[in-house]
Formats: structure tokens, C-alpha cells, sequence
């Protein structure tokens, strides 16, 4: 579940972004998301995100007993996993994978393998 | 020793620990050091000498690929954090029926069954069809191999053009992938090369310089081999000699029958620059130590288009012998009764080498009581329709049993 507060605070960021892709994790408390933490789009693109967080802070909230959801925005493309997103799933792999569609104002969630994807009940 | 923060994406590998400790005084021996201690973090952290492409690593708060990389100096008592290096974007649709390129769609070919090839119901003979490539050869392979282990190493730049001495496939090949990439190529090849094939190269982009037909495929190596010297303009990627051949074969064709098949007992392929038989040879020995590695090799004089005698005088540099369990010769006449057989018993349209691997895979299938072979068919028919064999009345059955073995 994503309460609506925090669901708020990822399309707010996305729109503050625009024309780029946002970025941030998103952490959960078994099913439930309690915060959304903004990071910044290193190679900022209409097409593209990088996220980068402070290392130390991200470290840190890898210390916390939360599970971690990498969320990024498409801006005008479906919440799905784009080729990009699968090429570049790296150690996500089977994560959380959090995509929100700024034109389409959806939130999908998703489990990200370098062979596909499949929805994850979160959104 | 260095405080090492490990993300949780990475802990399985260091038994659940949120931090470990790792010695050394640059970010290269900590690393190195570090999978001394934990292996299962191997390439996810370290990648062909460098950071791996997935994770980032900080000191003092920096990535340190904008500072001196894996030779940055870790001061005692820093510590070195590892992050998931995350990135995407929605600039592609997804989808494993669309391809970015025709590149991509190269290997990956299919195997089928030939049960009416095959002499015994306990011997399975597979095909390996790599006329399904986009330019419909196994050459497709090695072109894209070559072509961008060369770029890799910066000997292939903007600018500079490709030249390649081929009797046609290997050409047409090259031309796909030079053109997708924006380099020009010329082929040296013999004159009495196919029709079809000069056109084909043409039609693809390619410039053709023609080789006297008495030298054939050994001629046309000479002459560019002599253009190459005498102009510093040309890069000759050279098949015969370029590792990246075999290596092609053992990361795609090899891997992929490794991938697919519980069992292999021989492999046969035919001899050409001996690329397919070294890597995919190699790749499925590591799966299947007993295989037999089997090579199928014209008679001498009797040339099999796409292939070469080794008693010709020339043996390819990547080609090594020693690495071949049989070589078993066969004639023109008995490759094309094989690739009639094959279109007419299991509606397979090959090439005249995939007959000689075919007819090489029937013979030593009849020597196994049970087991499997697997025949790489290095090419489709399509090339070939203006050949005069295709109507030619059929090969009788005592001639096909003249081919020699040799060992």
C-alpha cells in the first residue's frame, strides 16, 4: 500500500521536475510505504534518470530495517518498465521498481529482471 | 583496514553483514582485497579491470570515478561506501518481440531435430540453423565480433575503412554490420564467386576487388593482404587470424547449444577459418568433456564452397588442430546429396556446407549406439539457387560412403 501522502509527495516531485524524469526511493515497511525520499537526476533528461542521493544518507537508510523501492517518473510514457529501465536493472534486479507517469498520473510498481518484468500489488 | 558499507543488495554475498572490513591504501586493493575475503561479490563490484558498470563506490562521500578511480588513495580510518548505481529512463518501449537493431538479432538461432537424417532412433541428431541470422549466415556472428572488439580497442575509428578477404558470406556480413555502423568495406573475393553473391555484397554497400579464380580463397587472402600493406587506410579484421572469431562461437553459438541441451556427443562443423569448430568446440567441451569435436573437411582438389582443405597450404592462425577429435573429408558430390536429402526429408534449405556438416553428422551418428550430435549449418540454400546441383540426379548411395576419415 501507498498512502495517499506519500503518493502525493512522488507525483509532486515529478511535476517539479518536468521536463526531466524525478527520482528518489521510496521505503517500506513490509507492504506498507511510509516515505518518500527525493534524489536528484544526475543526467537530467526528458528520457533518462541517474539518481543519485548523498552516499552517506543512502547508506544510512540501508541500515534501517525498511525495504527500498527505486522510484523514478516517465513523463508522458505508460508507468511501465521501459528497455532502458530492464538494460539498466543491475543490482535491483527482483526490487521494487517504482515508475509514475506524469501525463497519465499513474503509479505502477514492479519486480525488474534483465529478462522482463512483472507487476508487483504495491500501487 | 577499511570500513567497507555494504548496500542490501549486496549482502547476501557478505553473509547479511551491513559493513566489513578491507585492507589496502587504494580503493583498487581494498576492492580487490575485498573479494579476496567475499568471492560471491566477484564481477558485481569488479568488471573486465574496472568498477563494475551496477555499483558505485564513495569515499569521504565522492564517487570515486570522478576522482582518480580504482587508483584513488584510501586514507587509514576512511571508509568506503558501495551503492547500486541506478539508472532508466523512458526512452524505449520494452518488449522482447522488438529490436533496436538488426545487431541484436543476431545469434540466438534455433536447433531442430532431423529424425529422418538420423541413421538410428538412439541417436538424435540437432541442426543448428544459423541461416536464420539477419543476413542469413553464421558469418553475421563473427562480422558483429570482430567489428566491435575492434572498436573496443580503438583500432577501429570514424574514418578509417574495413577490408576483408571472403568468399562471400563473411563479406555480406561485414557489409551489414560496417554499414550499420557507418564504416565502408571492400571485399576481396574470387572471381568465380557466385553471382548472386557479388550482387548481394553490392546491393549491402560493399566495393568488390576480384581475386583470380585458379588461387581461390587462398588468392584473395594474398591480394588483401598486399592492398593492406601497401595503404595504412585499411583495417582487414581477417577472420582466419582474429581471435574474436572463435570467441564469437564461444560466447553465442557454443553457449547457446550448451544452454539448450542436456547432452551433446559431437559436434560437427565444417571447416572453414576453423572458428566455429575452436569456440563453439571449446564452450561445449567445458559443458560436455567427452564430446567429440569433428571437423568436416573438402578432399583435397575438391573444393565445397565456404569451405577449406587444410592440405590447400594454409592453415588458419585461430585454427588449432590439436583441438579437432576427428576430421572426416568429404566430396562436393557428397555435400550436395546431403543437402538435397536435408530439403527433402526434413524441408530444410541449406547451404552446400551445411550438407557436408550434415553428412559428416549422419556418419558419425551411425558409429554412436546411442547419444547426440549436433550439425551447425553455417548457411540457407538462397544463395546458391543459380548452382546447376539442385537438378542434378541423385548421388548413389555407395558413392557417399567414400568419404575418408582421417582420424
Amino acid at each position: 500500500m501507498i498512502p495517499a501522502a506519500v503518493r502525493a509527495a512522488i507525483a509532486d516531485h515529478a511535476r517539479a521536475e518536468l521536463p526531466n524524469e524525478a527520482c528518489g526511493l521510496l521505503l517500506l515497511d513490509g507492504d506498507e510505504a511510509v516515505e518518500y525520499v527525493p534524489g536528484e537526476n544526475a543526467s537530467p533528461s526528458p528520457y533518462f534518470f541517474e539518481l543519485r542521493l548523498d552516499p552517506v544518507v543512502w547508506a544510512d537508510i540501508g541500515d534501517r530495517d525498511l525495504e527500498q523501492a527505486v522510484v523514478h517518473s516517465h513523463v508522458s510514457a505508460p508507468p511501465r518498465p521501459s528497455r532502458t529501465d530492464v538494460e539498466r536493472i543491475g543490482l535491483w534486479r527482483g526490487r521494487p521498481y517504482v515508475i509514475y507517469s506524469v501525463r497519465l498520473e499513474e503509479l505502477a510498481a514492479w519486480r525488474v529482471s534483465p529478462d522482463g518484468y512483472e507487476p508487483l500489488p504495491l500501487a | 583496514m577499511t570500513v567497507v558499507r555494504i548496500p542490501p543488495t549486496l549482502r547476501n554475498e557478505v553473509g547479511g553483514a551491513r559493513q566489513v572490513e578491507a585492507s589496502g591504501s587504494t580503493v583498487r586493493e581494498v576492492l580487490d582485497d575485498l573479494v579476496e575475503r567475499h568471492p560471491a561479490l566477484g564481477d558485481q563490484i569488479l568488471a573486465d579491470g574496472g568498477i563494475a558498470p551496477f555499483v558505485n563506490v564513495y569515499l569521504g562521500g565522492e564517487d570515486v570515478r570522478t576522482m582518480d578511480g580504482l587508483d584513488t588513495a584510501v586514507p587509514d580510518g576512511e571508509t568506503v561506501i558501495l551503492l547500486p548505481a541506478m539508472a532508466g529512463g523512458s526512452s524505449q518501449p520494452w518488449s522482447p518481440a522488438v529490436a533496436r537493431s538488426l545487431l541484436d538479432l543476431i545469434g540466438q538461432t534455433p536447433l531442430v531435430e532431423l529424425p529422418r537424417i538420423s541413421p538410428k532412433e538412439s541417436v538424435t541428431i540437432y541442426a543448428k540453423l544459423e541461416g536464420q541470422n539477419p543476413t542469413g549466415s553464421i558469418k553475421d556472428r563473427v562480422a558483429k565480433s570482430m567489428i566491435e572488439a575492434a572498436e573496443a580497442s580503438g583500432e577501429l575509428e570514424p574514418g578509417r575503412a574495413l577490408l576483408e578477404p571472403t568468399s562471400g558470406n563473411t563479406g555480406i556480413s561485414l557489409a551489414l554490420v560496417a554499414s550499420l555502423k557507418g564504416y565502408p568495406l571492400t571485399c576481396v573475393l574470387p572471381e568465380n564467386a557466385t553471382e548472386e553473391r557479388k550482387r548481394l555484397l553490392r546491393l549491402y554497400g560493399a566495393d568488390i576487388v576480384l581475386s583470380p579464380a585458379s588461387e581461390g580463397s587462398n588468392g584473395a587472402v594474398r591480394l588483401a593482404l598486399e592492398m593492406a600493406e601497401s595503404d595504412p587506410r585499411w583495417f582487414v579484421p581477417f577472420q582466419y587470424a582474429n581471435e574474436a572469431n572463435p570467441r564469437a562461437h564461444y560466447e553465442g553459438t557454443g553457449a547457446e547449444i550448451a544452454a539448450a541441451l542436456d547432452r551433446v556427443d559431437v559436434l560437427v562443423a565444417g571447416l572453414g577459418t576453423g572458428g566455429t569448430l575452436m569456440g563453439a568446440g571449446e564452450r561445449l567441451r567445458e559443458t560436455f568433456p567427452d564430446i567429440v569435436v569433428a571437423a568436416a573437411e573438402p578432399l583435397p582438389g575438391d573444393p565445397v564452397m565456404g569451405l577449406r582443405s587444410l592440405d590447400d597450404g594454409y592453415v588458419p592462425p585461430i585454427l588449432d588442430v590439436s583441438r579437432l577429435d576427428r576430421k572426416v573429408l568429404v566430396s562436393n558430390e557428397e555435400s550436395v546429396a546431403a543437402v538435397r536429402e536435408l530439403l527433402r526429408l526434413e524441408g530444410i534449405l541449406g547451404g552446400v556446407s551445411a550438407g557436408a556438416a550434415v553428412h559428416v553428422a549422419r556418419r558419425l551418428a551411425a558409429e554412436l549406439d546411442e547419444g547426440v550430435v549436433v550439425a551447425i549449418l553455417a548457411d540457407g540454400g538462397w544463395k546458391y539457387l543459380s548452382a546447376d546441383f539442385w537438378d542434378a540426379p541423385e548421388a548413389g548411395v555407395e558413392k557417399s560412403m567414400e568419404s575418408t576419415v582421417w582420424w
